[in-house]
Order: structure tokens, then C-alpha cells, then sequence
């Protein structure tokens, strides 16, 4: 996942720590020494405890994925540590989720029912969401339906199978959450700090997290 | 219509242990809670000696990525302002490179995996 590293008037900078907290990284800041879950976004301990860290959407989807939606993206450059995460990786779908918290409301949508469903209508703390899936690069991403006052009600149209807003007609796509053709054409849904996570691993942070069959 | 997310769960059985579900359902509650609470008591446990943080790594732009990263290979991708970057997980791993200290479109960003 990926945050944003200025917490009120301070920019940090994180470091591995070497410790790991229920098989998770635990991260140092340079400037307290203070520990934080990479999961969880908060400090768990040392000057800055409680403090969190505000998570910035990201995805986690195939090279080729990412560079159609974003030819002119930049890459980052450092020698490989590793060769077998290609999308082989999740190809026992049933062990990994998207997972989301709000406030202190956690759910998670597994990528075996994702994939069967590319969509998925839901609601967490009282916050309308749409969940999407890319079967190809297993990508997984969630977006408020919240638009201006009103919450969209989506369907996949039966003639062309593009994604639709039941009311106005206007065609989605499903990995920007923008609005391509029709009367909303160009509106955006918000998207979510969604998190990919291994399903045993969020039940550990989430023991109370609900997750969808 | 979409799929609708609700997690489901069995009918209720009706018979005669209603206070016996009631019993079991309030100890499962409660051992949740406990469970839950055990579960977020902060107890790491030290693996191996703090790793350098990582900053100002370097960066390509995507057409000059030609046979370092391939098509299926997964990759973290952000976007702020406008600004898109990759970061692949191939280099992620470690855990030295768990952590990538970034600034991207004026933002600091920290890139984990």
C-alpha cells in the first residue's frame, strides 16, 4: 500500500525495522524512532503512538495493465530481489482480498468471488461502494457510488456489457471509475484506499472484519 | 442488477435450544473480543536488524522499460495529480526494499509491499 509520509506538519521517513508484528512489517520513522504497522497505517509505538498515516489509493495490477491506463507513468529502477510476482502469484484466488476499513469498520471481497462477479455492489459503515475486478491482471479496486447527493445503482448491460448507472444509462469503466459515454460522461466515483492483502493476514488485523462469500 | 456483497448466513434453527443458542452465541461474542483484543496487543517480535531507509531511488520512464519489467509481472501503481508511477514488485521484496521513500507530483509518499 502506499501513504503519504507527512503526518500534521512533519514529514518522515520510513525504514524496514526488522521487527514484524503478527507476520507484518513494522516500520521505524528516521526522525523518533517510532514504530508503525504497515498495515494498519498507525504508529504502535514511541513518540509518535496513534499518530496514522492518511493511505493514497494505489493498485496492484500486471505492468501491461498499468501501462494502457498510464503510457507516460514513470517506473521505478532498482535491481530485481525477486522473479515469481507475476500474476501467477494469486492463482489460488480464494487466499487474497481487497480489503477496506472505515472508521472502524473493515470488510474484504475475495478474489475468487470478485473474479466471479467483476462487480460488486456494496456497503461498509454506511458508505455505498462499488468493488471491480479485472480477471487478466487481477486487479481490484473499490469506489464510493456517492456522486454530488446521490448514491448510483449499478448494472451490467445485457446487450453490450459495459457497466451502467441504473438511472441515467451512462457508461462506467470499470478501472478508472469514470464516467465514459452518456449523460454523467466525465464524472468521477471517489476511489478508495482498498488494500490487497493476503485473506489470513487481514483476519489477523481484522478479527471482526465481515468478508463477502 | 449487481451482485449484492452482504455476507450470507444460515436460517437460524428454531428448535428447542433457543437459550442454549443464546448461551453459545454470547460465549462466541465474547471470545471474538478477547480474541480480537489479544490480537491488536502491540507484541512484535525482532527478525532481523533494521534495514537503511531507501530515498530518491531512481525512475524510467516507461519507454525506456523495455526487458527489466514484463507484461504479467505485478506492479503497485499510484497516481497523484495527474503524475503516474510504478514501482514492481520484483524490487519490492527483501525486506530490504519493503519501504521506497518517494515524492511524487510534490507529495512524500512511502511505497510498501
Amino acid at each position: 500500500m502506499v501513504y503519504a509520509r507527512t503526518v500534521g506538519k512533519k514529514t518522515i521517513t520510513l525504514r524496514v525495522s526488522g521487527l514484524l508484528w503478527n507476520r507484518s512489517l513494522i516500520m521505524n520513522d528516521m526522525e523518533t524512532g517510532s514504530e508503525w504497522s504497515q498495515l494498519l497505517g498507525k504508529a504502535m509505538k514511541g513518540k509518535l503512538e496513534g499518530a496514522k498515516l492518511r493511505p493514497i489509493p494505489a493498485q496492484l495490477t500486471t505492468w501491461d495493465d498499468w501501462k494502457k491506463q498510464h503510457p507516460d507513468t514513470t517506473v521505478l529502477n532498482l535491481p530485481r530481489t525477486s522473479n515469481s510476482y507475476g500474476v501467477e502469484f494469486y492463482r489460488d484466488r480464494s487466499q487474497f482480498v481487497l480489503g477496506l476499513v472505515i472508521g472502524e469498520t473493515a470488510k474484504a471481497w475475495p478474489f475468487d468471488a470478485l473474479g466471479r462477479e467483476r462487480a460488486v455492489q456494496d456497503t461498509l459503515a454506511g458508505v455505498p461502494l462499488l468493488v471491480t475486478f479485472d480477471r487478466r491482471s487481477t486487479r481490484a479496486l473499490v469506489f464510493s457510488r456517492v456522486l454530488g447527493k446521490e448514491t448510483l445503482h449499478f448494472q451490467w448491460d445485457p446487450d453490450t456489457g459495459e457497466l451502467k448507472d441504473r438511472k441515467s444509462k451512462t457508461t462506467w469503466d470499470p478501472t478508472s471509475g469514470r464516467a465514459v459515454k452518456g449523460p454523467r460522461k466525465g464524472a468521477q466515483l471517489e476511489i478508495l484506499p482498498g488494500i490487497v492483502s493476503h485473506r489470513r493476514a487481514w483476519r489477523a488485523f481484522h478479527p471482526l472484519s465481515a468478508i463477502m462469500r | 442488477m449487481l451482485s449484492d456483497g452482504t455476507a450470507r448466513t444460515p436460517p437460524p434453527h428454531r428448535q428447542e435450544g433457543t437459550m442454549r443458542t443464546f448461551l453459545t452465541a454470547i460465549t462466541v461474542l465474547l471470545l471474538a473480543l478477547v480474541a480480537h483484543a489479544e490480537d491488536r496487543e502491540y507484541k512484535p517480535r525482532r527478525v532481523v536488524k533494521p534495514y537503511p531507509a531507501i530515498t530518491d531511488p531512481d525512475f524510467l520512464p516507461a519507454s525506456k522499460v523495455l526487458a527489466e519489467v514484463t507484461s504479467a509481472e505485478l506492479v503497485l501503481g499510484v497516481t497523484l495529480d495527474g503524475k503516474a508511477r510504478a514501482y514492481p514488485i520484483n524490487m519490492l521484496t527483501g525486506p530490504q526494499r519493503e519501504i521506497i521513500n518517494d515524492t511524487l507530483a510534490d507529495t512524500a509518499i512511502a511505497a510498501t509491499w
